[in-house]
Parts: C-alpha cells; sequence; structure tokens
C-alpha cells in the first residue's frame, strides 16, 4: 500500500475526539437559528455573505459588469456590501470550525476524502459542485440555509418543498459520486 | 465647552450626522494601545524578576513600541486638518484639555522608551552602538536606573493606554463614548494585544506562557469592562441606550460581535485557556485574532460613536 493510499485510508474520526452526533448538531444549529432571529431579526445564510465578498472585490476591477448586473447593483446601492451580518455570520462558520476543530484536537490542514480519491480528484469534485450551488444560489436569489433552514424554521410551504427536493435529489445522485467517500 | 458643543450639534442635527474620522484615528488608537501595552509588559518583567534572565527576542521586544507608535502617530498625523501646526501642540500645556495631555504624554513616551530600550541591548546588539550611545545604554542597564527607568516606562505607557480612551470619552457629544470605561477598556485591551503581538516572536517558552497567561487574564479583565460598558449604557438615559443599540441588535452588531466579541475574546480565551491545559493549538492564530478584535473594536466603536448623536436617530 503506497504512501499516499494508506494516508487517505486514515479515518479523521479515529483521530483526535470522536465527531459531534449529527442529531444534537441538527438541535444547535436550530438554536443558533432561533438566536438569529432573536438578535438579528433575520436567520442565516451562506452565499449572500459571499456574494458580498465578491461585489466587494470585483467592483473596483470590472464596474460595468458590476454594475450591469441588477442583484450586485443593489448589494452596491446600500453602502458597504461587507457591513452585513450574513458577511460576519460567514466569519463565524469559520471561527466556529477553528474550534470545533481545537476540542476535538485536529488542529491542522487537511484534505477530507474518502479512501479512493485522490486530492486532485477531490478539489475537482468540490470545485464543480461548488460552482453549480453558487451559480443556483445566486439565480433563486438565496441558498440552502436561506431557503431551507431560515424559511424552513417560519414554516414556508415552498422552503419544505425545497428541503424535501434537496433529500431526493442528494439521494438520486450519491450514487454517481460515491467513489469519493467509499 | 461640553455643553457649548452638545448645543451646537442639537442647533445642527446634519452635523451631528457627520462622520470626521475614517481609518487614521482607529488605527493611531489601536497603534497607540499596542506600544502601551509593550511599554507596560516589558517593563514590569523587568520589575518583577530584575536579576532574571531575558531572552534576547523579549530585549528587543521593547524596541517595538517605538516603532509601532510613530506608525500610529503617523496616521494621526495624516487626520489632522493643518498638519504644520502641529507644534502650536507644545507651546501650552491645558490641563483641562484632553488633546494637549495626549499631545505631551506622547512626548514623553520617547525619551523613556529609547532609554529603557538602549539598557536592554545586550551582547552584539550594544557592540554595534556608537560610543556615546554604548555609554548611555551602560548606564541605563545600571540596576538602580534600569528599575527607575521601567518604573517610568511603565507609568507612561499607563497613561498613553488610558488616554487613547479618554480620547473619545471626552467628547461628551457622542453619547456612546461618553463613559469612563472607555479608558480602562482600551488600556486593558492595549495590553492583550501587546502580548498577542509579543507571542509571535521567538520567545523563549517559560516567557511565551508567562505572555498567554497574562492574555489570558487580561482578556478576562477586557470581557469585563465591555459588560461594564454595556450595563452603563443600557441602564442610562433614553439616548444611551439608542447609542448602545447601534451594538445590541443595531447596525454594528454583527461586525463588533463577530469580529470582537467572538473573534477576538471568546474565541482566544478558550484556545488559550485549553493550552494552558496542555492541548496544542496554533502558534500564530489566536495572537493573530486577538490583534484583529483589537483593532476591531475601536473601529467599529470610532465608526458607531459617530452614528449616535444627542438627536434622534
Amino acid at each position: 500500500m503506497n504512501d499516499r493510499r494508506s494516508e487517505s485510508l486514515q479515518d479523521p474520526r479515529r483521530e483526535g475526539a470522536p465527531l459531534w452526533n449529527p442529531y444534537v448538531a441538527g438541535v444547535a444549529l436550530g438554536l443558533v437559528l432561533l438566536a438569529s432571529f432573536v438578535v438579528m431579526g433575520q436567520g442565516l445564510g451562506a452565499s449572500g455573505g459571499i456574494a458580498r465578498i465578491l461585489v466587494t472585490l470585483l467592483a473596483p476591477l470590472m464596474p460595468e459588469a458590476i454594475a450591469s448586473n441588477a442583484n450586485f447593483r443593489n448589494l452596491l446601492a446600500e453602502g458597504n456590501p461587507l457591513l452585513h451580518f450574513l458577511v460576519f455570520l460567514g466569519l463565524g462558520v469559520l471561527l466556529g470550525g477553528y474550534v470545533g476543530a481545537m476540542t476535538g484536537g485536529r488542529i491542522r490542514i487537511q484534505l477530507e476524502r474518502g479512501p479512493r480519491m485522490g486530492r486532485r480528484g477531490r478539489i475537482a469534485y468540490a470545485l464543480i459542485g461548488g460552482l453549480v450551488m453558487g451559480f443556483a444560489a445566486r439565480l433563486a436569489l438565496g441558498c440552502t440555509s436561506g431557503q431551507a433552514l431560515s424559511g424552513g424554521a417560519t414554516l414556508a410551504a415552498g422552503s419544505w418543498v425545497f428541503m424535501m427536493c434537496v433529500f431526493a435529489g442528494g439521494y438520486a445522485v450519491a450514487w454517481f459520486v460515491r467513489r469519493q467517500w467509499i | 465647552m461640553a455643553m457649548n458643543e452638545i448645543e451646537i450639534l442639537k442647533a445642527t442635527p446634519h452635523l451631528a450626522r457627520e462622520h470626521w474620522w475614517g481609518w487614521e484615528i482607529p488605527v493611531y488608537l489601536f497603534l497607540g494601545g499596542l506600544a502601551a501595552g509593550i511599554m507596560i509588559l516589558t517593563s514590569v518583567r523587568v520589575l518583577r524578576d530584575p536579576e532574571g534572565e531575558r531572552s534576547e527576542t523579549f530585549r528587543l521586544l521593547s524596541w517595538l513600541a517605538p516603532l509601532v507608535l510613530s506608525i500610529g502617530m503617523f496616521a494621526l498625523w495624516l487626520d489632522l486638518e493643518r498638519r504644520w501646526d502641529v507644534p502650536r501642540f507644545y507651546l501650552a500645556f491645558r490641563p483641562k484639555a484632553p488633546m494637549s495631555w495626549g499631545a505631551w504624554i506622547l512626548l514623553a513616551v520617547y525619551p523613556l522608551v529609547a532609554l529603557f530600550a538602549l539598557g536592554e541591548l545586550r551582547g552584539r546588539w550594544r557592540d554595534r552602538l556608537a560610543p556615546r550611545l554604548r555609554a548611555v545604554a551602560d548606564w541605563a542597564d545600571a540596576p538602580a536606573i534600569k528599575r527607575r527607568l521601567a518604573w517610568g516606562n511603565a507609568a507612561v505607557g499607563t497613561l498613553l493606554g488610558i488616554y487613547t480612551g479618554v480620547l473619545l470619552s471626552a467628547m461628551s457629544a457622542r453619547p456612546l463614548w461618553s463613559s469612563a470605561v472607555l479608558g480602562p477598556l482600551f488600556l486593558t485591551s492595549g495590553g492583550s494585544t501587546a502580548a498577542a503581538l509579543m507571542l509571535l516572536f521567538r520567545v523563549d517558552e517559560r516567557e511565551r506562557r508567562g505572555l498567554s497567561k497574562l492574555d489570558l487574564g487580561l482578556i478576562c479583565m477586557e470581557v469585563a469592562l465591555l459588560g461594564l460598558f454595556f450595563l452603563n449604557l443600557m441602564t442610562g438615559s433614553d439616548t444611551s441606550q439608542r447609542a448602545g443599540g447601534l451594538l445590541l441588535g443595531g447596525p454594528y452588531t454583527a461586525s463588533f460581535f463577530g469580529l470582537v466579541v467572538f473573534g477576538g475574546l471568546a474565541v482566544p480565551l478558550f484556545g488559550e485557556a485549553r493550552e494552558m491545559r496542555g492541548h496544542n493549538g496554533s502558534r500564530w492564530f489566536l495572537p493573530l485574532l486577538i490583534l484583529i478584535g483589537g483593532l476591531a473594536l475601536r473601529w467599529i466603536l470610532v465608526a458607531a460613536g459617530q452614528a449616535s448623536s444627542w438627536n434622534a436617530l
């Protein structure tokens, strides 16, 4: 067995403390969502913060392209796009991840991947998935966190339909990309 | 004087909405606090353990204070409308004017910190000095003189650290800043950012542990002072509560809690407490978070303070 293979066969759960129980993590995420509504008056979202960072970076480089897009134009019209709850929420996610890694004794730079997946392949899959997800999120003016979590919490029918479709789509596609993880 | 300012701002609401200060003042407040913290920490080490062995890096860190302060003062100078009138500050001393105090404190810092830092140069560093400077360094390194210099350095550092907060709280026209807690808060924050900056250098393991422990204590104090700051605002007049609301639910909430409370205080506190118990962590990540948090504290308070006024928001 070569080094790369043996390294990739290491299960992250065997190092440091065990990972969180997903059901406990789900309840905790729900409480974070509740706190977000109570303190900030709005729910969670991920792609909004990324879009704001992107607009801030691209506005000086390609002002015409940004101005021609109504969505980006609106973000700039509000003033500094970075001074928004969603940007700091994204920062908090990164810091929360660091705290989680600290408590789990897993602080090091690593690429999470399955035993049969090389580094490049994993990065390529992640990039393709991210591009599709990001494009779709901007197309729909929101992402899974905004629609499923924040919308679902307000019991919006459309959000629940969307969430079921997400699970159905996830299960349907999982078989084709299973080599990443098993 | 203060009442006049309030009256003027009440009569001219458009002026009360003006943001006079941009990036220069928060950067100066941050670097001034950082320099003050370095002066205090390096001096306290000498006073606590005069005969103790200090690493070469730790001794050289004394020079960081004037360097950092000079960059901060340059930012302050950039903010001035009439930049070439600076010498006029030194033609008078007005005990009731915070600006006058600040100008003289900043002037007192340089000779003191330079003498103290010269005395801290040893070995090859001292050998490189010109003969006259070497003689000054020898004089400043004598135990009795060194102790006095360390006391002076720590005292002026404390004044400088408190002054950065008093500069804001003296502006009674801005209700968010109208708090006596700002001085101690900025002094404590200056100390914790200084300890964080020093941790980024290669001090020896014993010094590292000492700085981490100190940082932990200072962050705890900072949390308590921030709590007092908000308590003071939220139990005050309607105007004070509106000003506090800018950070508690208002437009500055996410940035303040994200960068200062969570990123700059809670995560480093948790991480350093774990390191104290023997868990390994990143050597640069937590100190960097503390530094970012310290800068964000001043930046956001300066911005939010200017958004607060005695007029209805």
